[in-house]
C-alpha cells in the first residue's frame, strides 16, 4: 500500500504526462483538421472547375443558357419555302429570339434547300456547305434522328444571336431555320404557299 | 470548517500542496469505502488515486451545495461503478494477493477505524451487498448524514433510510450467526 507521499507523487507524475499527452493530441488534431480543410477546399474547387468546363462544352460560352424549343405557342403556322439565297426562320424561332435575343446560345437545324427539294445531308452540297459555315465560325455538324422509325439526317448548328441575324447564306440555295426540338422531317414540310 | 474545500481552492490556485492535504484527509476512508464496491484492497488503492487524478486534471467546480468530503466520495464512487463496469469480466486473483490484502486491509481497519468492536462489524459487513455495505460505511463510519448519504449514493433520502434499514437487519442477521450480540451499531 502507498504512503500519502507516494501517492501524491504518483499523481504528480501521471498529471505531468496526461498534460504532455495532451498537447500532443491537440496539436495532432490541429494539424488533421488544417489538412481537412485544405482537402475539402481543393475538392471544391475542383468541382466547381469540372462543372464550369462541362457547361462551357455544351454552351461554348460558361454564361449563357441553351435554347432548342420554345413551347409557348398553341399554332401551327405555315411557311412559304425560302427561295435561292433566302433565309427562313420558324415562328417558334423567332418568338425564341425575341424572348432571349443575345441572352441565349440556340440549337438549330438547318435544312438547305435546292428550289422546292431539302438537300440530304450527306449530300456533295450539303457537305460544302458545312465546310463554308465552319470556315466562317459556325458550329455546324450532322445529326441522325429518328422520328416513328423512320432515319433522318439533319444539319444542326449551335449559333448565338449575331450569327443568325447575319447568317451567312449561299445564293445558289435556301435556308430553311428552326429550332432542334421542333425539328420538322424534310418530307412533312408544309406545302409552299401558292 | 471544511478543510478539504479550502485546501481544493489552494490547488486550483496552483498549490500542489493542497493536494497532498486533500489525500491525507481522504485517502484511507476512501480506500476503505471502495473496497466495498470491488472486493480487493489493491484495487481499491488504484480507484481512489484513479479519484484524486480525476480531481486534478478535470478540476470539477465544487459548488459548496454539500460537503467536500461527500462530493469527494460521490466522484469516487463513480470511479468505482465505471470500473466494475469495464471489468466485468471475472479476472482471477492470486492467492498470495488475496492473503496479502487481507493484512493490508486489516492493518489500513486498524489506522483509520481504530476501535476493536466497530473493526469486527466492518469485517461482519464484508459479506453484505455492495450497496449494504456502501451505506452503512458512510453512515456509521464516515458519519455522513442521510441527505449526504443519498447525494453520494444518488439515491433518494427515502431509499437511503430504506436500505439503512434492510441493511442494518442483514447485518444484525449475520453477527448474530458469528456469536456477536450487540443490539445496536
Amino acid at each position: 500500500m502507498k504512503s500519502c507521499d507516494e501517492m501524491v507523487d504518483s499523481l504528480l507524475e501521471r498529471r505531468e504526462k496526461y498534460v504532455l499527452a495532451r498537447t500532443r493530441k491537440r496539436k495532432r488534431t490541429a494539424r488533421i483538421l488544417s489538412v481537412c480543410c485544405m482537402c475539402l477546399a481543393v475538392g471544391l474547387c475542383t468541382v466547381v472547375l469540372i462543372v464550369k468546363d462541362s457547361l462551357r462544352s455544351v454552351s461554348g460560352n460558361n454564361e449563357l443558357p441553351i435554347v432548342s424549343f420554345y413551347a409557348d405557342i398553341d399554332m401551327y403556322p405555315q411557311y412559304p419555302l425560302p427561295s435561292a439565297g433566302e433565309i427562313r426562320m420558324t415562328y417558334r424561332l423567332e418568338c425564341a429570339v425575341k424572348e432571349y435575343g443575345s441572352g441565349a446560345l440556340y440549337r438549330i437545324y438547318i435544312d438547305i434547300l435546292d428550289g422546292d427539294k431539302v438537300l440530304p445531308a450527306d449530300s456533295e452540297i450539303v457537305k460544302a456547305e458545312l465546310e463554308r459555315l465552319s470556315e466562317n465560325g459556325y458550329d455546324v455538324s450532322v445529326e441522325n434522328y429518328t422520328i416513328m422509325d423512320a432515319e433522318y439526317s439533319g444539319v444542326v448548328a449551335l449559333v448565338a444571336l449575331e450569327q443568325l441575324e447575319s447568317f451567312d447564306a449561299n445564293d445558289n440555295y435556301g435556308y430553311y431555320i428552326h429550332l432542334h426540338d421542333e425539328c420538322i422531317p424534310p418530307n412533312l414540310l408544309p406545302d409552299p404557299i401558292a | 470548517m471544511d478543510n478539504g474545500a479550502d485546501s481544493y481552492r489552494r490547488f486550483l490556485e496552483g498549490d500542489d500542496k493542497g493536494l497532498s492535504e486533500i489525500v491525507e484527509l481522504y485517502k484511507d476512508g476512501l480506500i476503505l469505502y471502495l473496497v466495498g464496491y470491488v472486493n480487493n484492497i489493491y484495487v481499491a488503492e488504484d480507484l481512489t488515486e484513479d479519484t484524486f487524478f480525476r480531481l486534478i486534471t478535470k478540476k470539477p467546480s465544487f459548488s459548496g451545495k454539500c460537503t467536500f468530503k461527500s462530493w469527494l466520495y460521490a466522484i469516487g464512487r463513480n470511479v468505482a461503478v465505471d470500473y466494475i463496469r469495464h471489468e466485468s469480466k471475472c479476472i482471477s486473483t492470486p492467492l498470495e494477493d488475496i492473503e496479502n490484502g487481507a493484512s493490508e486491509e486489516y492493518d489500513l481497519e486498524c489506522a483509520y477505524i481504530k476501535e476493536e468492536g466497530r473493526m469486527k462489524v466492518h469485517r461482519a459487513m464484508r459479506e453484505l451487498s455492495a450497496d449494504y455495505k456502501s451505506v452503512l460505511w458512510l453512515v456509521y463510519f464516515e458519519g455522513f448524514s442521510n441527505t449526504e448519504t443519498a447525494r453520494i449514493m444518488r439515491k433518494s433520502e427515502r431509499q437511503i433510510r430504506n436500505l439503512l434499514y434492510r441493511a442494518k437487519q442483514s447485518l444484525k442477521t449475520k453477527l448474530e450467526m458469528e456469536g456477536f450480540t450487540r443490539e445496536k451499531l
